[in-house]
C-alpha cells in the first residue's frame, strides 16, 4: 500500500526540494494545509538527491520515521542546464514493514520513463507549473489511486508516450521437482489454457492427475522429461501444483504432529469424508451414497488415520481394516492426509558402505583387467546399476522411476548386495 | 508458514565502519577486504585470523587476570601519537583526489560496491536526529543496516563530572532498583546470557559492578547516571584508557561513528535478515562500541590507528602495500580491525562471534539459530534437514508455564563433548564458571532437571538458569530425558546426505558396536521401545550413549503417544437417557440440540464429533453453508449416538462433563476403584497435547502401571491413541 508518491529534485537556488507531493503536504509540510507530514524530508535530502555519481545508478532506499522509500535517483548532464545538471528522483513512501518488493520495478520504471521523456522535451524542467499543480502532480495523484485500488495503472502523458504499470507478486522460486514426484493440480489449469500455450505444457496438462509420476507423464505424453519438469516448474511457482508421492500398496504412512488438529476440526472432517467415500463411478461428483452407509464420521475418520503407522505398509494396513476397505477410496484417503499435511510418507533408502561398494567396483576392474574371453557373471553378483542410488540419499520411489522397476524388483536385486541396510525415514 | 523457521542465511556482504570527524565523514576501515568479489586470495590471513579469534577470548582475560594492561600502554602512548598528522590525509577525501581520478590499485582500494568509498561514507552517515537509531539504507540490492552514534553536542563523549557526585549516585541506584526487575523480567534467557560473555571477560572488575556492566550495556538511555556509576568502576582497574582521553591533541575528535553491516538478502526474506542482523549484531555491537569509546575513546582510538596504516593507500603515486599484507597489519595491530573481522567471518557462517575490543572487555554475537521444528516441510517447502523434529518444546506444557521449555521435566543434551566445553568455560573465566562446571559434571541427558536437582543438591532455578545459557549459546538442547522404555524412529528430517561421513564419524566414536545404518534400519521398523534393540542387559550403557549419540546428530527423534478421550456409543446414549438435572424434562431429541448448541458456544467444538453435529445441523443451524449436502444422511439416523472424541477434557463444558462422569463410572463398574481414580487424574492429559511418556513422571507412577492403565482403557473404548513426534 502506497503512502504517497513525491517528486524531489536539485534546484540550482534552493538545493534538494520536494517539488510535488501526493498526498499534499505528506512529506513538507505547508502553512495552508494542517496535516502532519509523513516524514522529516531535510535529513534525507541529501540521501534522495544524491551525487551524481551515485545517481543512474539503479534503486536507493531508505527507512526514517517508520516508512520506507524507494527512489531512483536521475543526473542529466547537459551544458543546457544551469550548472550543467538535472537532478530529479521520483519516490514511493511504503510503510516501512511492507512488502516493497513489487514497487521496486514501478520506480524503475518512473524514472527511467521520465528520463526519457526529459532528454527528449525537457518534459519536467520545462514544466514550470507551481508545487503540487499541473500535469506531473496529476499524473502522481493518480497513479497513487490506482496502484492502491487496482494494483495497475494505465496513463497517458502525452501523445505518444503512455505510463503502463502493474505490480506484480514475488514469489520463491519453485521448489525441486524429481520424477517420482506425482503432481496434483490445485486449479482447474484446462480452463485457463489457450492456443498460445508451451506446446509441452498442452500436452502434459490432460495427465496431471494426482495419480501419474512425473516420469509417466512424460511417458504418456511422449514428452521429453527434461522439458516436462520444466513446464512443472512453472506451475509450481505459480502455485498451481501440490507434489504427492507415487500410490503404492507397499508405501507406508504415518501421522504427523498435526493430526491433533485434525482431530480438532471438525470442518476438516467432513471435508474428508466426502473426499474419500466411495462413489458411483457414474456419477462423479455425485453425494455419496449414504444408504449403503459409505460415508464416515469424523472419530472414525481420525481412528483410521491414527491407526497408520511406521513400519505398517498399506496392504498390512489393508489387512487389519478389511471392512472399512471396501467402502474407502484408499487412494484418497492417503492423498487427504498428506495434502493437509497431517500424514506424511516414510520413505525408504537403501545403503551400502562405501567400502563395500568400492570393493565390488575393483572386482568389476578385475574381470575386465582379465579380458577373459567368456565373462558371465555370477548370479549374486550385485547389479551395477544400483550402486549409484545406494548411499542413502535415494529414496525406493525415486530409484523404481529412475530403472523403472517395481519395488518387488528393486528389494529382489537389493539381495544380492551382501550388506544392504534398508532405512525408513 | 510463517512459525516455519528459514534455514540460517546471514547474507552478509561486508562490514564497514563509518567515522566522521569534524570534516568529512569517511570510511575508516571495511571487511572483507573486496567486498562482494573472491576473497579466496586473503584466505591466509583470514585463516590466522580466525585462529587467533577463536583463542583471543581465552588469551585476553587470561592476559587480564594475570597482568595485560602493561603492553596496552605502551601501544596507546604511540596511537596517541599518530592522530593529528593521520587525520590530515588518513581518509579518502573527495576533494583531494577529486573523487573521481582513479587508477590502479587506488580503485581497489577507494571503491566499494562500485561507488566512491568517501561518497558512499556520505551517504552512511545520517543526521544527528539519527542518534541510536536503526539506519537502514539501500542501494542496488544491497542494504546497510547500522546504529549510528553521535558525541555529545559539546563534541564530549561522556558528561561532565557533576559536582554532586554523591546525589548522582543515589539517583543510580534508585534508577537500578526501579530497572532490575523488569530487566529481570524480560526475555532471561536472552538478556542474561547476551551480556553474560561481556562480563565473563571482564573479569578484572570487582564482582558487584559486573551487573552494572550489564545494565549500561542496555540502558543506554539513562546516560548521565550511568556514566558516573561506570567511571568509578574504571577508576580503579581501566586507568591506562582513561589516561588516552587526554593525550590525543583532540584537533579533529570523533563526532559520529557508525559500523554498518552490508546485505544482500533474497527479496522475500528481506525483512527477517534485516531485522535479526540488526537486532542481534548491529544494535549489540554499536552500544558495545559506544560503551567503549565513552569510557576509553576506544572508537577514536583505533579509528586513529587504522587511519595511520591506511594511510599509504591514499597517496597518489605512493608506493601501495598490497591488500593482503595491508590487512594482515590492521588485524594484528588494530583490536577493532580485529574484531570486525571476527565478527565477520564468523557472522557470515552463521557462527558465534567472540570479539575482544579491548583486554577488559570482549561480547560475543550471534544470530540464534532454530534448534527445532515440529512440522515436517512438505517437498513445496524450504527443507530444513538435519534439523530436530519434536513437538517435545513447542507445546504448552501448563504446569511450567513461564519456562515451557525449560521445564523441570526436560533435560539437556550437550551438543559437543563434556571436555570441550569444561575447557571453553575454564579459558572464559566467566563469573558463572563454577556452577557452570559443578552442573555440567553431574548433568546426564536421562535425568530430568529436577532429579538432576534432588540428586546434586543445586536449586532447580539455577540448574535452568545455567541450562538456558548453555543453550543460548549453542552449546546444548533441551529435550525430554531419553529413556529406554521409550520409542525413537529415524528422524523423517534426517540429513540422509550426510549419512555417509556420519557412518564413520560412528565407527570411531562407538567401535565395537554396528555401524550406524545398521542401528538405523533397526529403528526403521514397527516403532518399539528402544530397549527391544539392545542385544543384552549389559549393552544397555553404550546402547544408551548411541541414543544420545543419535539424538545430538538429529538422527532420530522420539515417537510420543498422545490421546484422545472417546465417548462410546452406549455412553452416550445413556447420558442421553438421564439428562442433567436442569433439562430433565427435555426430550431426547433436544438433547441433540442441546448437544450441538454446546459445540458451538464451548470454545472446544466439542461433541464434535461430525454425526451429532450433522444430525443437528437442520435442527439449530438450517441456514449453514454446507448443510445442504449433508442433509440426507439417513445412517445417522440408525445408530444416533455413535462415538465421539472430547479434545479438551480439562475445560469441557456441560455436555462432554456429563460424558467424561460418566464414563468415569463405567470405568468404575469394569475395571474397579483404582483403575477410576487413576482415570480422574490422567484425564486431563488426553488432550492430544501431553505426550502419555510424560505421566509417570508428572504423576510419579511406573511406567508399566501406566501402559498397564492405558491398555485397559483403549479396550474399553474410551480412549485413543496416535504417535507421533
Amino acid at each position: 500500500m502506497l503512502r504517497a508518491i513525491f517528486l524531489a529534485i536539485f534546484d540550482v537556488n534552493e538545493g534538494p526540494k520536494v517539488l510535488h507531493q501526493v498526498p499534499t503536504s505528506s512529506i513538507t509540510a505547508s502553512p495552508s494545509a494542517p496535516s502532519i507530514p509523513l516524514l522529516h524530508f531535510p535529513p534525507i535530502a541529501n540521501t534522495l538527491i544524491p551525487h551524481p555519481t551515485l545517481c543512474n545508478n539503479g534503486l536507493l532506499q531508505l527507512t526514517t520515521a517508520h516508512h520506507r522509500i524507494l527512489s531512483y535517483p536521475q543526473c542529466i548532464s547537459s551544458p543546457s542546464y544551469p550548472r550543467n545538471a538535472y537532478t530529479f528522483n521520483f519516490c514511493l513512501v511504503l510503510a516501512e514493514d511492507a512488502d516493497f518488493s513489487s514497487y521496486i520495478p514501478v520506480v524503475r520504471k518512473l524514472n527511467t520513463l521520465f528520463r526519457t521523456l526529459e532528454e527528449q522535451s525537457q518534459f519536467l524542467s520545462k514544466d514550470d507549473s507551481r508545487p503540487d499543480t499541473g500535469k506531473i502532480y496529476a499524473l502522481c495523484e493518480i497513479l497513487l489511486e490506482d496502484l492502491n485500488n487496482y494494483s495497475e495503472a494505465m496513463i497517458p502523458i502525452d501523445d505518444s508516450n503512455t505510463l503502463n504499470i502493474k505490480l506484480f507478486p514475488t514469489y520463491p522460486p519453485p521448489p525441486p521437482l524429481y520424477a517420482h514426484h506425482v503432481p496434483l493440480s490445485t486449479v482447474r489449469i484446462e480452463d485457463l489454457t489457450d492456443e498460445n500455450w508451451d506446446l509441452t505444457m498442452l500436452r502434459i496438462l490432460p495427465h496431471i492427475n494426482g495419480i501419474n509420476s512425473v516420469k509417466q507423464i512424460s511417458l504418456l505424453a511422449d514428452a521429453d522429461l527434461k522439458l516436462v519438469k520444466k513446464a512443472m516448474r512453472h506451475l509450481l511457482y505459480y502455485g498451481c501444483l501440490l507434489l504427492l508421492d507415487v500410490f503404492s500398496f507397499s508405501a507406508i504412512y504415518a501421522c504427523t504432529a498435526e493430526i491433533s488438529e485434525f482431530v480438532e476440526n471438525e470442518k476438516t472432517q467432513e471435508e474428508c469424508a466426502r473426499y474419500v467415500a466411495l462413489r458411483d463411478d457414474n456419477t462423479a461428483f455425485a453425494v455419496p451414497r449414504g444408504e449403503e452407509g459409505n460415508t464416515f464420521s469424523g472419530t472414525e475418520l481420525v481412528e483410521l488415520y491414527l491407526s497408520l503407522r511406521q513400519g505398517l505398509s498399506l496392504r498390512n494396513w489393508c489387512h487389519d481394516h478389511g471392512e472399512v476397505v471396501s467402502r474407502i477410496d484408499l487412494r484418497r484417503f492417503v492423498t487427504f492426509g498428506v495434502i493437509k499435511g497431517f500424514l506424511y510418507r516414510v520413505h525408504k533408502y537403501a545403503f551400502a558402505s562405501s567400502k563395500k561398494r568400492r570393493r565390488w567396483a575393483k572386482e568389476e576392474l578385475e574381470y575386465d583387467s582379465r579380458k577373459s574371453k567368456v565373462y558371465v557373471p555370477k548370479a549374486e553378483n550385485p547389479d551395477k546399476s544400483l550402486e549409484k542410488y545406494l548411499d542413502g540419499t535415494h529414496c525406493f520411489d525415486e530409484i523404481c522411476t529412475d530403472l523403472m522397476i517395481s519395488e518387488k524388483e528393486l528389494i529382489q536385486r537389493l539381495k544380492a548386495w551382501e550388506d544392504v541396510q534398508i532405512i525408513c525415514r | 508458514m510463517a512459525s516455519q523457521p528459514l534455514p540460517p542465511n546471514p547474507c552478509l556482504v561486508a562490514i564497514l565502519l563509518v567515522v566522521k570527524t569534524t570534516d568529512e565523514p569517511f570510511i575508516a576501515f571495511h571487511y572483507p577486504p573486496r567486498p562482494g568479489e573472491d576473497n579466496s586470495l586473503f584466505k591466509g590471513i583470514f585463516r590466522n585470523n580466525g585462529e587467533e579469534s577463536t583463542s583471543s577470548s581465552d588469551d585476553e582475560s587470561q592476559d587480564s587476570a594475570a597482568e595485560a594492561p602493561e603492553p596496552n600502554r605502551a601501544e596507546v602512548v604511540q596511537k596517541g601519537d599518530s592522530p593529528p598528522d593521520v587525520d590530515d590525509n588518513g581518509y579518502a577525501s573527495p576533494e583531494k583526489n577529486n573523487g573521481f581520478v582513479q587508477n590502479g590499485s587506488q580503485q581497489l582500494w577507494n571503491d566499494l560496491f562500485g561507488s566512491h568509498a568517501g561518497l558512499l561514507a556520505r551517504f552512511l552517515c545520517p543526521a544527528v536526529s539519527c542518534h541510536k537509531k536503526r539506519f537502514e539504507v539501500g542501494l542496488h540490492d544491497s542494504v546497510f543496516i547500522g546504529w549510528p552514534v553521535f558525541s555529545r553536542p559539546g563534541g564530549t563523549w561522556r558528561k561532565a563530572r557533576k559536582p554532586r557526585r554523591s546525589s548522582s549516585r543515589s539517583k543510580t541506584t534508585a534508577e537500578k532498583t526501579k530497572r532490575r526487575p523488569k530487566e529481570l523480567g524480560e526475555n532471561r534467557l536472552q538478556s542474561i546470557s547476551g551480556t553474560d560473555d561481556s562480563d565473563a571477560s571482564r573479569s578484572a572488575f570487582p564482582v558487584e559492578s559486573q551487573s552494572e556492566g550489564d545494565q549500561d550495556m542496555g540502558l543506554q538511555d539513562e546516560q548521565d547516571t550511568l556514566s558516573s556509576v561506570s567511571r568509578t568502576k574504571l577508576k580503579g582497574v581501566n586507568k591506562p584508557s582513561d589516561a588516552t582521553t587526554v593525550t590525543p591533541k583532540e584537533e579533529r575528535p570523533l563526532v559520529m561513528f557508525n559500523v554498518v553491516c552490508v546485505l544482500r538478502p533474497p527479496p522475500l526474506e528481506y525483512h527477517i535478515r534485516v531485522k535479526e542482523m540488526y537486532d542481534n549484531v548491529v544494535k549489540k555491537l554499536g552500544k558495545a562500541l559506544r560503551w567503549e569509546q565513552m569510557h576509553s575513546n576506544f572508537v577514536a582510538r583505533e579509528t586513529a590507528l587504522i587511519a595511520s596504516l591506511t594511510e599509504p593507500m591514499n597517496n597518489l603515486g605512493g608506493p601501495k602495500p598490497p591488500l593482503s599484507i595491508l590487512y594482515h597489519d590492521l588485524i594484528t595491530q588494530s583490536n577493532l580491525a580485529k574484531g570486525i573481522s571476527t565478527l565477520y567471518n564468523s557472522i557470515a557462517s552463521s557462527r558465534i562471534a567472540h570479539v575482544s575490543l579491548t583486554p577488559f572487555s570482549s561480547l560475543s554475537l550471534q544470530i540464534p539459530i532454530a534448534s527445532s521444528i515440529s512440522v515436517l516441510p512438505t517437498p513445496l517447502e524450504a527443507q530444513l534437514p538435519g534439523l530436530w523434529l519434536t513437538t517435545a518444546n513447542s507445546m504448552p506444557t501448563d504446569d511450567d508455564a513461564h519456562t515451557s521449555q525449560l521445564g523441570s521435566h526436560f533435560t539437556l543434551l550437550l551438543l559437543s563433548d563434556m571436555h570441550s566445553i569444561l575447557s571453553d568455560i575454564t579459558a572464559a573465566a566467566s563469573p558463572i564458571a563454577k556452577p557452570l562446571t559443578h552442573y555440567l559434571r553431574v548433568t546426564s541427558p536421562w535425568k530430568s532437571f529436577s532429579q538432576i536437582s534432588q540428586s546434586s543438591g543445586i536449586p532447580l532455578s539455577d540448574i535452568q538458569f545455567l541450562a538456558s545459557h548453555l543453550i543460548y549459546w549453542r552449546r546444548a538442547r533441551a529435550i525430554p530425558p531419553l529413556h529406554q522404555r521409550d520409542t525413537y524412529i529415524v528422524s523423517p528430517n534426517a540429513d540422509m546426505r550426510k549419512l555417509a561421513s556420519a557412518t564413520s564419524a560412528f565407527a570411531k566414536a562407538f567401535p565395537a558396536l554396528p555401524p550406524l545404518p545398521k542401528i538405523l534400519s533397526l529403528l526403521s521398523s514397527a516403532p518399539r521401545p528402544y530397549a527391544n534393540l539392545m542385544p543384552s542387559k549389559d549393552h544397555k550403557p553404550a546402547y544408551m550413549d548411541i541414543l544420545a549419540w543419535l539424538m545430538r546428530e538429529n538422527w532420530v527423534t522420539q515417537l510420543r503417544t498422545f490421546a484422545w478421550v472417546r465417548v462410546p456409543s452406549h455412553i452416550r446414549e445413556t447420558v442421553s437417557k438421564h439428562p442433567a438435572p436442569s433439562s430433565s424434562d427435555k426430550s431426547p431429541k433436544h438433547t441433540a440440540t442441546d448437544d450441538s448448541d454446546d459445540a458451538s458456544t464451548s470454545s472446544l467444538g466439542v461433541p464434535d464429533s461430525i454425526s451429532s453435529s450433522r444430525l443437528s445441523v437442520p435442527l439449530s443451524n438450517p441456514a449453514s453453508p454446507t448443510s445442504s449436502t449433508h442433509t440426507t444422511l439417513p445412517f445417522i439416523q440408525k445408530t444416533p449416538h455413535s462415538p465421539c472424541l472430547i479434545h479438551n477434557p480439562r475445560l469441557a463444558s456441560a455436555l462432554p462433563s456429563r460424558y467424561l462422569s460418566a464414563i468415569s463410572t463405567h470405568v468404575l463398574e469394569i475395571q474397579g476403584e483404582e483403575s477410576q481414580s487413576a482415570w480422574d487424574k490422567c484425564v486431563r492429559y488426553f488432550d492430544g497435547k501431553h505426550a502419555i511418556e510424560t505421566i509417570p513422571v508428572r504423576e510419579g507412577w511406573k511406567r508399566k502401571k501406566v501402559v498397564a492403565l492405558l491398555t485397559g482403557w483403549e479396550e474399553l473404548g474410551v480412549l485413543v491413541r496416535g504417535r507421533h513426534w
